[in-house]
């Protein structure tokens, strides 16, 4: 875990030196009011600062050794936003409302269920609720891709 | 008397069929999602609010407001049958409410905390009916510095004391505000951060970044051990819920208490429910005749926590309508809500849109009604809810999430940035960063930067106004105060060591 919270205090510290250097090269005052880069710069410098907090707090901190992720969370967190990104990336050619029961399904899969008699209805629950809700009733534009609903 | 007949006007407002099927159905969906372990009042809000997007504003936000009050109540079910807190704020209703049911006394808990949360949360909006007018009328003469004062008020007391490493809550809002520069600048047309991607040229919305920070990173974060609750087995009988007279005579002063004590925490930016509902057991536990019964089911410890939770839901839309900062995630999502209806919180609101914010006045009296019949009639209803499985319950609410920002703009792209904020939310809580700041900075961001451009065109460049100016300078100092804190008390601390060495 030690390693985790070093690392999120240099990405920190790191987010903060690549905004800091893109807001220097916009200009800092127009007309001696702040111009774009006057708010951006001195976020980073309190970002830059907060980061070296962080690192000084876990680096003198004794914290336990234990692992960031454990047990069937290590794999099942990525195969999730796996399943998730490949539901937005077929969005276009599926349509919407079939890519939203996948994604039902292929979440509850993720999650350890495997009772198709709960995950089912439940897909088919998720496909009608966005259509009636924000199709039907918000008249949202979903897209429609090749099946064309 | 003006206070009254805008009242009244308001109750026109509030009481037409769609308004209140809207009330209904928000304080509902609160429960249901103050019920449910691992989704807060935040991420109902924010996943919820896209329904309202075909709404009138008075209606969207008597709904929001309806979810973000119903949830108050609502986490008080699973603090009291599971011992699992439905959400943050009722952390300390479980201590003394899961011992209650465990003796067969889960009606008592749960009656008491639904009265309780009725007459503290009413109290709460008769003092914000009476008190909100007033601090509205006093904000009219601030001017740009002292909106810029508040707003970093705002931010440094919300990083100050939520998250267990001010750095860390510090660097959230900092990179909120970075978020918040994203797009062209309003002034000088130049475009900031945006990677000559034409979608961030209008800047990042949001309502992505809550929906993912609160809603996607939450279910990450629970499905690393997805669990099946397990329900006390209790008589929920109309019967049972009603509290007997000895337990309304040792809870009548703790729910005074917490009432008072909610709406006072309430309103301060940064403090909110959670905060109220530690300080009020804190409080009921000096003040009882019988300490040693806290932790073992006293009824005061339900009692206290849980109208303070309710109070501060009301105390906490004080600084966010009257002055425009909120104070919370929750608010901080509302606000984003209102500024997306085109209407801007503060001083003007009253002034403006006296509809607006008397009907959602009118609307939390008729809320509060709505939600203490439904928490003590339908209760075996919400607890039904809680058998879903929690592996069948996330993809669904994930399918919100992506449906909900698509909703805003009709764009895959902002599915996408929902995605990456859910990942980042996932990283965020495993690393103990809040996501509550992050939300407020890129809430307020563009108004910080606005007034701070306004500040010193009016005094041609100096920084001196921000200090010169009474009321800014107040404001400034106590964000000072509130950030150097916890280094003096570690200095204190360090010369006491050091003294009693010697």
């Amino acid at each position: 875990m030690i390693t985790a919270e070093v690392v999120g205090g240099l990405v920190v510290l790191g987010l903060a030196l690549f905004t800091g250097a893109q807001a220097a090269s916009m200009p800092y005052l127009v007309e001696r009011v702040p111009g774009p880069g006057f708010a951006p710069l001195w976020s980073a410098a309190l970002m830059a600062i907060c980061g070296l907090g962080i690192l000084a707090e876990v680096l003198r901190a004794k914290r336990g050794r234990e692992p960031f992720v454990s047990g069937p969370g290590v794999l099942r967190v990525p195969v999730m936003v796996g399943v998730m990104g490949a539901g937005v990336g077929l969005a276009p050619y599926l349509g919407m409302r079939l890519c939203c029961g996948l994604v039902t399904l292929g979440l509850a899969l993720a999650m350890g269920e495997r009772r198709l008699v709960l995950i089912l209805p439940a897909a088919v629950g998720a496909v009608l609720a966005v259509h009636l809700v924000f199709g039907y009733w918000l008249q949202v534009p979903f897209p429609r891709g090749l099946v064309g609903w | 008397m003006d206070t009254l007949s805008n009242l009244l006007m308001g109750f026109s407002v509030a009481l037409t069929p769609v308004n209140l099927l809207f009330c209904l159905l928000g304080v509902v969906m609160g429960t249901l999602i103050g019920a449910l372990p691992g989704i807060g009042p935040s991420a109902g809000v924010a996943i919820l609010l896209p329904v309202t997007f075909g709404m009138s504003p008075v209606t969207s936000i008597i709904m929001l407001c309806g979810i973000y009050y119903g949830a108050m109540y609502g986490g008080t079910i699973t603090s009291v049958l599971i011992n699992v807190p439905g959400e943050s704020s009722s952390v300390m209703t479980a201590v003394d409410g899961y011992q209650m049911a465990r003796k067969g006394r889960a009606g008592a808990a749960l009656g008491i905390a639904a009265i309780g949360s009725f007459l503290a949360g009413t109290g709460g909006v008769v003092i914000f009916t009476f008190l909100a007018p007033l601090i509205a009328r006093f904000a009219l003469s601030f001017g740009p510095p002292e909106y810029f004062a508040l707003m970093i008020l705002g931010l440094t007391t919300l990083s100050g004391l939520t998250g267990r490493s001010m750095w860390k809550s510090l660097a959230a809002a900092a990179f909120g505000l970075m978020l918040s520069f994203v797009g062209m600048d309003i002034v000088t047309g130049v475009a900031r951060f945006t990677f000559h991607r034409p979608d961030l040229l209008s800047g990042v919305d949001f309502l992505p970044v809550a929906i993912g920070l609160f809603g996607v990173g939450e279910v990450l974060a629970s499905a690393e051990s997805p669990a099946e609750l397990e329900i006390t087995r209790a008589d929920l009988s109309l019967r049972k819920v009603f509290p007997t007279m000895a337990d309304w005579v040792r809870s009548r002063r703790s729910i005074l208490r917490g009432g008072v004590i909610g709406f006072l925490i309430g309103s301060l930016p940064g403090a909110g429910a959670t905060m109220a509902s530690f300080i009020s057991y804190a409080v009921e536990k000096k003040s009882s005749r019988h300490p040693e019964e806290f932790g073992q089911g006293a009824i005061e410890g339900v009692a206290g926590p849980e109208s303070a939770n309710n109070s501060a839901s009301v105390g906490a839309l004080v600084p966010l309508l009257t002055l425009g900062v909120p104070g919370s995630a929750t608010t901080a999502v509302m606000m984003g809500a209102l500024m997306m209806y085109g209407l801007h919180p503060g001083p003007l609101l009253f002034q403006k849109n006296p509809d607006f914010v008397w009907g959602l006045v009118a609307s939390m009296y008729i809320g509060n009604v709505l939600l203490v019949i439904l928490n003590i009639a339908f209760i075996p209803a919400f607890v039904n809810v809680l058998r879903i499985p929690q592996r069948i319950l996330s993809p669904l609410i994930v399918v919100f999430c992506m449906v909900g920002a698509y909703t805003l703009d009709n764009n895959l792209f902002d599915v996408w940035l929902m995605l990456l904020f859910g990942v980042l939310g996932y990283l965020m809580k495993k690393l103990d960063y809040p996501p509550a700041p992050l939300v407020l900075a890129l809430v307020l961001g563009n108004l910080v930067e606005t007034s701070l451009r306004q500040s010193l065109i009016i005094s041609g460049g100096s920084m001196a106004i921000f200090v010169t100016r009474p009321i800014s300078a107040v404001l400034l100092a106590i964000a000072a105060a509130v950030l150097l804190a916890p280094a003096l008390r570690s200095l204190g601390r360090v010369i006491r060591v050091r003294a009693s060495r010697a």
